[in-house]
């Protein structure tokens, strides 16, 4: 058992966090859930429990090319189609992953990934930050910068390696941005999701 | 050397049995306007396929090597068996979404646009498919399934559906429990409400019994073929575009983009003023089955296109592992540019008219 098992563990844990609380956004929700898998897969590779190296870099490629973005339309357009509907989440989720998989998975365009990710929070940061969410501005800086240590392959000390910086800061991030208690998005997300279970009532089944 | 070619003469001498058989129980199966657009159909997709289709097992051969789990052994009999289960289910969902999702079903439809129920309704195959089929099999590059094994599996799971496309063959007893036959086959391909979304399954079909699909044929409700907005057309090239033209029209129109993504991605039935569409209840005795004119020398000239088509096809698939890559899409563009202007040519309403006289 390494410390990148450990901090994976982390990751997945408040990934699971996210993706079991109902206030939530579909698509924060489902993209938590991306993030989730990956890091399972992580832990098992990393604490060689049953290491399957490729899974896991698969689904972290998909975390970047499909997790990140979909987390980014969830709170930036908090009344997009792929935010509130679970048909149109999975369909965006679907497409940036089909997207990933050429690009990166086949073509072996790297930068794709990562620009991605970097470029998906960045627009999070700057949502944020435009809208005084101090909080949730906070969670996107430190998952900004974890992706940037992670990248420059930074480490602290022998303690932690570049991977545990970035699923720190990706967990912690991820629990700010989920709205933990104070913070109005969560507000803001049950008017939502309230509103959608009203609407859906009134639809023709 | 393309292994479907081996098929291709299996295929049309049971094309002339089932005329045959037919012919001596006195049942009408086939018409030549449809039969010769199902073949025609067929031809432009494997000119189209042979491109294709090398895109999707590259995409598949990389995905294994870059991301393949476990190693299998090929000697081993039972990792065939697998792969093919595993292949069933993947194609199980290829399938649904291709009825379920709309830009999907574009690619798909032409396959259902036949009214009539025969084994050459199973050579209409689409010509776009293979743009989205290999994400669906994702997961048997992740597990690592050879890719000779995965083409292989293809190829049974393919073939296997062919002799399902009959009205000759009644029900099979217990088969019926968890394999395709010809008469849960005969569900999917009506438009029948309770046909509609039924019976997805290649091989198998516990998975529709699994995840709620199934349907029995009925014997009071004899399934009527073809898809509720009929093509209308015998053109090969227009029966594997229409849909996507329609979409991007009903797109153009829409207000919103919300609502223009809907065209593309919500259900085939699914229109801007309703969400749930439920389909249209069918109306057994409105059915009027397409046909045009076809006066003797059409019907020479349609049979000759095809010979002609068929006898290109088996030159091509025989001799396109040595031609240049640009050869072969020149080869394969010809041909589909040949059996468009046949199409067209053909409901013209000069040679309508013509044809009328």
């Amino acid at each position: 058992m390494n410390s990148l098992a450990l901090t994976d563990g982390l990751l997945c844990a408040a990934s699971l966090y996210l993706v079991q609380n109902r206030v939530l956004p579909v698509a924060l929700r489902l993209s938590a859930g991306l993030l989730a898998v990956a890091a399972f897969l992580g832990v098992l590779r990393f604490s060689s429990l049953y290491p399957m190296p490729g899974w896991h870099q698969f689904f972290s490629m998909l975390g970047a090319v499909s997790a990140f973005p979909l987390l980014a339309v969830a709170i930036v357009w908090p009344n997009a189609l792929a935010t509130r509907s679970t048909r149109f989440a999975w369909i965006f989720m679907c497409v940036t992953a089909v997207l990933g998989v050429i690009l990166v998975g086949a073509a072996q365009k790297r930068l794709y990934a990562d620009a991605l990710a970097l470029l998906s929070i960045i627009a999070i940061l700057v949502t944020l930050v435009r809208a005084r969410q101090w909080r949730g501005a906070l969670g996107s800086s430190v998952m900004l910068l974890a992706l940037a240590a992670f990248a420059l392959k930074l480490s602290v000390s022998t303690l932690l390696q570049p991977g545990d910086l970035l699923h720190l800061g990706m967990a912690f991030g991820l629990l700010l941005l989920s709205g933990l208690p104070r913070w109005p998005a969560a507000d803001l997300w049950a008017t939502v999701a309230a509103a959608n279970r009203q609407a859906s009532q009134g639809q023709p089944q | 050397m393309s292994p479907i070619l081996y098929f291709i003469p299996f295929f049309f001498i049971l094309i002339a049995l089932e005329m045959w058989v037919a012919h001596r129980r006195g049942l009408q199966l086939y018409r030549l306007q449809d039969t010769v657009t199902s073949l025609n159909i067929g031809i432009v997709s494997q000119f189209v396929n042979t491109l294709g289709g090398i895109i999707s097992v590259a995409m598949y051969a990389v995905l294994v090597d870059r991301f393949g789990a476990f190693t299998w052994d090929v000697s081993n009999p039972l990792c065939w068996i697998t792969a093919l289960v595993l292949y069933d289910f993947c194609y199980y969902w290829v399938h649904r979404a291709g009825h379920e999702i709309n830009i999907l079903w574009a690619a798909h439809v032409v396959h259902h646009s036949s009214e009539e129920f025969n084994l050459s309704t199973a050579l209409r195959q689409s010509s776009t498919g293979f743009y989205f089929r290999w994400v669906f099999y994702i997961p048997l590059a992740l597990l690592g399934i050879p890719v000779k094994v995965f083409v292989v599996v293809g190829l049974i799971d393919l073939v296997y559906q062919y002799w399902v496309h009959t009205q000759l063959i009644g029900r099979l007893g217990f088969l019926e429990k968890f394999l395709v036959t010809p008469s849960n086959h005969r569900v999917h391909h009506g438009q029948n409400d309770y046909c509609i979304d039924k019976n997805y399954g290649g091989i198998f079909s516990v998975w529709d019994r699994l995840f709620g699909t199934y349907a029995d044929e009925r014997p009071d409700e004899k399934p009527i073929y073809g898809v509720r907005k009929p093509l209308h057309s015998w053109n090969p090239v227009w029966g594997n575009l229409h849909h996507y033209v329609a979409i991007f029209r009903q797109a153009r129109a829409t207000v919103g983009w919300r609502q223009k993504l809907m065209c593309f991605f919500a259900g085939p039935g699914w229109t801007p003023t309703l969400h749930v569409a439920p389909p249209a209840a069918f109306a057994r005795e409105d059915f009027v089955r397409f046909s045009t004119p076809s006066p003797r020398w059409m019907r020479v000239g349609a049979i000759v296109a095809t010979v002609l088509g068929t006898g290109l096809l088996l030159y091509f698939l025989k001799v396109q592992s040595q031609l240049a890559f640009a050869q072969r899409i020149s080869f394969s563009a010809a041909m589909v540019l040949f059996y468009m202007a046949l199409g067209w040519a053909w409901l013209h309403p000069r040679v309508l008219a013509a044809a009328h006289e």
